[in-house]
């Protein structure tokens, strides 16, 4: 069974319009992060570092849950199985429409974030510690949005969400109490690492892995139930 | 006659429920109701004829196409809603009909534009603010002009008020009547199923008890009243489907009735008081009862 890609382009389209709301939010909420990141004071440091991950946690979860979770609650999955759509067409739109929704929000705030940093007091030495964050946070987005469309199932995807979430404390203080990343906070020397190298490799070889295993499943099935 | 759908010994078991050897056709023009208790089949049956599961064994052929590798194929001339569809509420009907047009390259707009009018549905409001009438009429639109040869409809008047149900099947009726289009309407409803159907296919526990012509099935079935004192035992040679005695007034409700089965009644010492035709729902509490009979 080939794929059709216009059909694929469709579902797309279709998450998007029915989400487009939903990602003008978290781009709004991201600015306001942004703005508070470079004012300078402390205070306002932390809240717009906090803010940021919020939104990235929040754009890449609300996503999964709108566009896969709610379809099948919701019960519009047996309108969308009614037409001319094949399971493979069906998990690959739903993929590319959700990493589609958190990349745009994602992106927006990496992009942003670097430009702030690189033009602000901020001192430039964060740029490693700061993108390592955001690369486990895709990290965990790719784990999550895999499960989801493995299992269809709000529950496996709350429990891995959770257990994601809970590991992002401990790395924070993993990274920010290494040398290697931590002697250049107050500098403007960017030092691209061996530890910051070797661990956004291996989270984005896990990203592509799973996201690579979950599809290839998915777009293997013959039937969608 | 060309059969639009084809399902030869279709076998698929879950844990607590088997679907047993199903062999079912539907010719083409024909419209067949798919009667059934919850439970008894007729939401699996469905979903393996839309490719939406895979059967354990036997084979499933939709407009000449074989399922589920042809599904896409299939479904393009296939108009399908069930009981358990919802359309996406914070969208207006408008937005669902650009949709599902992009699907459809032969969309009939001129004939859901009418659609629209008979429903008397307003395209501009959110699907949340329909009533489940209004919704279920919402979700016919969308199908039928896609101009489908086949209407596969899973118990589209399951939760419906009674006006409302009554709005529907009246619609569905007159488009019906309109079109030269195959219909399998599956139901728990009887009375849906004898104002609709031309052909009935009775499912209970995953078996399909009966499936034919919906006046010749009906006429076989008669419902016999007597009086009189008679051995349980010699009435019940005459294998009828449903014996109840209560005081000297026996009934019967016997299967595949001969007038001659009369003479062995009065045989027995019973006088015939009435011989009664059944309704469809007679017929099938009295199946499925005698099914269940069989099995213990």
């Amino acid at each position: 069974m080939s794929i059709d890609f216009r059909t694929v382009k469709q579902l797309i389209i279709k998450d998007w319009q029915l989400h487009r709301n939903m990602i003008a939010g978290y781009v709004a909420t991201g600015i306001l992060g942004l703005a508070l990141l470079g004012y300078p004071h402390l205070w306002t440091f932390y809240m717009g570092c906090i803010i940021l991950l919020t939104v990235m946690i929040a754009a890449g979860f609300h996503a999964i849950t709108a566009t896969i979770i709610a379809e099948k609650k919701d019960q519009t999955t047996p309108f969308i199985l009614s037409l001319p759509v094949q399971p493979a067409e069906y998990a690959l739109a739903k993929a590319v429409a959700n990493m589609g929704i958190f990349f745009t929000a994602w992106l927006f705030i990496v992009i942003s974030m670097v430009f702030l940093v690189m033009t602000t007091h901020i001192p430039n030495g964060l740029l490693p510690f700061f993108l390592a964050i955001c690369l486990f946070l895709v990290m965990s987005y790719c784990i999550v949005l895999s499960v989801a469309l493995m299992t269809e199932s709000e529950g496996w995807s709350i429990f891995t969400m959770v257990l994601l979430n809970l590991l992002l404390n401990p790395v924070i203080m993993l990274a920010a109490n290494n040398p290697l990343y931590y002697s250049h906070f107050k500098t403007d020397t960017i030092v691209w690492h061996s530890l910051f190298i070797t661990s956004i490799t291996l989270m984005l070889v896990a990203a592509l892995a799973v996201i690579t295993f979950a599809l290839i499943r998915q777009t293997r099935r013959r039937t969608f139930i | 006659m060309q059969n639009v759908i084809q399902l030869t010994d279709i076998n698929k078991h879950y844990g607590h429920f088997t679907l047993e050897n199903i062999n079912l056709t539907l010719p083409a023009g024909e419209i067949m109701g798919l009667v059934g208790v919850n439970g008894a089949g007729k939401s699996t049956t469905i979903r393996i004829l839309m490719g939406l599961i895979e059967a354990d064994s036997g084979t499933v052929d939709v407009l000449g196409h074989r399922l589920p590798d042809a599904q896409v194929t299939a479904k393009r001339q296939v108009g399908f809603a069930s009981e358990d569809m919802r359309l996406y509420k914070y969208q207006n009907l408008t937005w669902h009909m650009d949709f599902v047009q992009g699907f459809y390259p032969e969309w009939d707009a001129d004939y859901a534009q009418m659609l629209l009018q008979k429903f008397r549905l307003n395209p501009t409001q959110a699907i949340k603010g329909f009533s489940h009438g209004q919704r279920v009429k919402a979700s016919l639109l969308l199908l039928l002009a896609r101009r489908p040869r086949l209407l596969i409809l899973d118990e589209p008047t399951t939760g419906l008020d009674p006006v409302a149900r009554s709005e529907v099947l009246e619609e569905l009726a007159d488009i019906l009547r309109d079109e030269n289009r195959s219909v399998l309407f599956s139901s728990h409803n009887t009375h849906d199923v004898e104002q609709l159907s031309d052909s009935i296919t009775f499912l209970h526990d995953g078996r399909i008890l009966a499936s034919e012509d919906i006046e010749c099935f009906v006429n076989k079935w008669r419902s016999v009243r007597c009086t009189g004192h008679a051995s349980p035992t010699a009435l019940a040679e005459l294998k009828p489907a449903h014996l109840r005695q209560n005081g000297s007034v026996w009934q019967l409700k016997i299967d595949n009735f001969q007038p001659s089965m009369l003479e062995a009644i009065k045989a027995q010492g019973l006088e015939v008081v009435e011989v009664m035709r059944m309704s469809l729902e007679e017929i099938f509490i009295a199946t499925v009862k005698k099914d269940t009979r069989h099995e213990h």
